[in-house]
Parts: structure tokens; C-alpha cells; sequence
């Protein structure tokens, strides 16, 4: 195959995020790349806190550094950090997922230097209320290396 | 490690797309693997167009030629939308991909067309971005 790759991407997490307890109640990861699992507080439904890694020289470690906040007040928001991020719901049968919209952000660290430690991912039903997807969900992350703006 | 990559796939775009301006402003593209990047022609939200880097030896190129309309030009894309808000919701509900065919032949699908829309059903653009990986496969 001839040799494309272009875009380095690697990834660094990858697993399930499923409610033993059902809806509602405590998620747990299962897979690589991710040391811990929380809601935020005030939010019991659809928003989940994945604590990556802590970074060793050649393992999955903090997202680089950017500029904070990557969270609201307002856009524009900084095109860093280089993560991509892949969310699909496990679907319930008959092949219904009642899922709204996905959406991620990353979360900085309060210490300088570290970079974002937190992916956070928001997941929606009709009205864009956040709900937890019955049969959970799966993701990847990636880390891209490299790149500039493209206007 | 057991060797499972019986689909061999490579990267050949990654990044992030932002609007810098806000919504409905600028677009701007931040990763490797594209040239250039605009709005649809008559589409002031929600429709972008891609444009690949220019093949080049061991480097990205145009998706390989397929027939129109292309079921198979041997490209998977994934997007998702950057959140925003607190917590970070997407307003996005609807997001589609289209390859676009070169005029000039042989070329192949150079560009990629993606296409949001909220909900209720309206085109529309993600305040804080999407992110996107293109992979060609074999």
C-alpha cells in the first residue's frame, strides 16, 4: 500500500464507558489510557470527566498544553489541544441510540505546564438535555502531531 | 502483541476546524492534510469545504477516482463536534460527508464536503469546532 500517512495520528485512549448500575449511576471505563472516571458535580446525566494517563516518555500523558480556557466563557476557541476525539453509542435493540448530540472538550489542568489532563464528553437526547446511552458508548481518542492553520 | 490490522487504513487528514470569528464567520483549519478550506457556495453555516493537500509522492493526495456518485473512493472520515456551553453540549444533531469529484480526470475526489445541522433540522455551525480525521484505506 503505498504510503499516505501523511497526518501522524496516534491514539491514546481507547475503550467502553458503560452504567453497570444502570443510568444514572457511577460509569466505568473499561479499556486503555484513562486512570479515573467521574461525573462533574451538578450534572448526574450525560457528562463524564475521563482522567487521562498520567504521561511516561512513550505512553498516552496529558494533552498538550493550550491556552486556557478550552472551556466557555466564549469562542473563538483555541484550535489546540491536538486530540481527536471519537464517541459512538452502543446502541439499545432493536438499533436505537436516542442520541441527540456528542459533544468533547478538554479540560486543563490548575497546574502550569501540565497541559489538558480531562477529556470531557456531553452526551445529549431529544432537546439536547444530556442522558446516559442505556448500553454506554465507546471512544478513542487520538493524538495528532503536527500541523498549522490553514486559513 | 497479536497482530489484528487485517484493515490496513492511514491517516491522511487530521485537525481541528474553527470558527475564529464566531458562527458563521471565518473557518479556519488547524492539523495537516488539507490546503484549504471554505464555505459552500450559498451556505453561510454548516457547510465546509475541504480541500486535500496536493499528492505528492509518500504524501496525502486526492482520494483515488471513483465512479459518480462514489460509493467507495476509499475514504473514512470521523468528525466530532467540539462542545460548548456548561457543560460542553453540541448543537449539532446531523452530521454528513460528501466527496467531491475533480473536473480534471484522473484526479479523483480531492475535496470533502461536510455538512451539520441542528435541531430542529437547520444548517448550522458549532461555536467551539469539530475535529476530523481522514483515513484512506485499502
Amino acid at each position: 500500500m503505498p504510503d499516505y500517512a501523511s497526518a501522524p495520528i496516534q491514539p491514546i485512549v481507547e475503550g467502553f464507558v458503560t452504567f453497570p448500575g444502570g443510568a444514572g449511576t457511577q460509569p466505568v471505563f473499561d479499556g486503555k489510557g484513562v486512570s479515573a472516571i467521574t461525573r462533574p458535580v451538578g450534572f448526574p446525566l450525560g457528562v463524564y470527566l475521563l482522567t487521562l494517563d498520567v504521561g511516561l516518555p512513550g505512553n498516552a500523558g496529558a494533552v498538550p498544553f493550550a491556552q486556557s480556557p478550552l472551556e466557555p466563557p466564549a469562542p473563538p476557541f483555541p484550535p489546540d489541544p491536538d486530540v481527536r476525539t471519537m464517541v459512538t453509542p452502543i446502541t439499545v435493540f432493536p438499533a436505537v441510540a436516542f442520541v441527540q448530540s456528542i459533544g468533547v472538550s478538554y479540560i486543563p489542568s490548575a497546574l502550569s505546564g501540565v497541559g489538558a489532563p480531562q477529556i470531557e464528553i456531553v452526551i445529549t437526547e431529544a432537546v439536547f438535555l444530556p442522558f446516559d446511552p442505556a448500553n454506554g458508548f465507546q471512544v478513542v481518542a487520538w493524538r495528532g502531531l503536527g500541523g498549522g492553520p490553514v486559513p | 502483541m497479536t497482530d489484528y490490522a487485517v484493515t490496513p487504513f492511514q491517516p491522511i487528514v487530521q485537525g481541528v476546524v474553527t470558527f475564529p470569528n464566531g458562527v458563521g464567520g471565518t473557518v479556519e483549519f488547524t492539523g495537516e492534510g488539507v490546503s484549504a478550506i471554505s464555505r459552500a457556495v450559498g451556505f453561510p453555516v454548516g457547510a465546509y469545504v475541504l480541500d486535500l493537500d496536493v499528492g505528492l509522492p509518500g504524501n496525502a493526495g486526492a482520494v483515488p477516482p471513483g465512479v459518480s456518485p462514489l460509493s467507495d473512493p476509499n475514504v473514512r472520515t470521523m468528525i466530532t463536534v467540539r462542545g460548548s456551553g456548561v457543560p460542553a453540549i453540541s448543537n449539532i444533531a446531523t452530521i454528513a460527508v460528501l466527496y467531491l469529484l475533480s473536473p480534471t480526470p484522473g484526479v479523483g475526489a480531492n475535496q470533502v464536503l461536510v455538512v451539520m445541522q441542528t435541531f430542529p433540522i437547520a444548517l448550522d455551525d458549532p461555536p467551539a469546532g469539530f475535529e476530523i480525521i481522514v483515513w484512506v484505506v485499502q
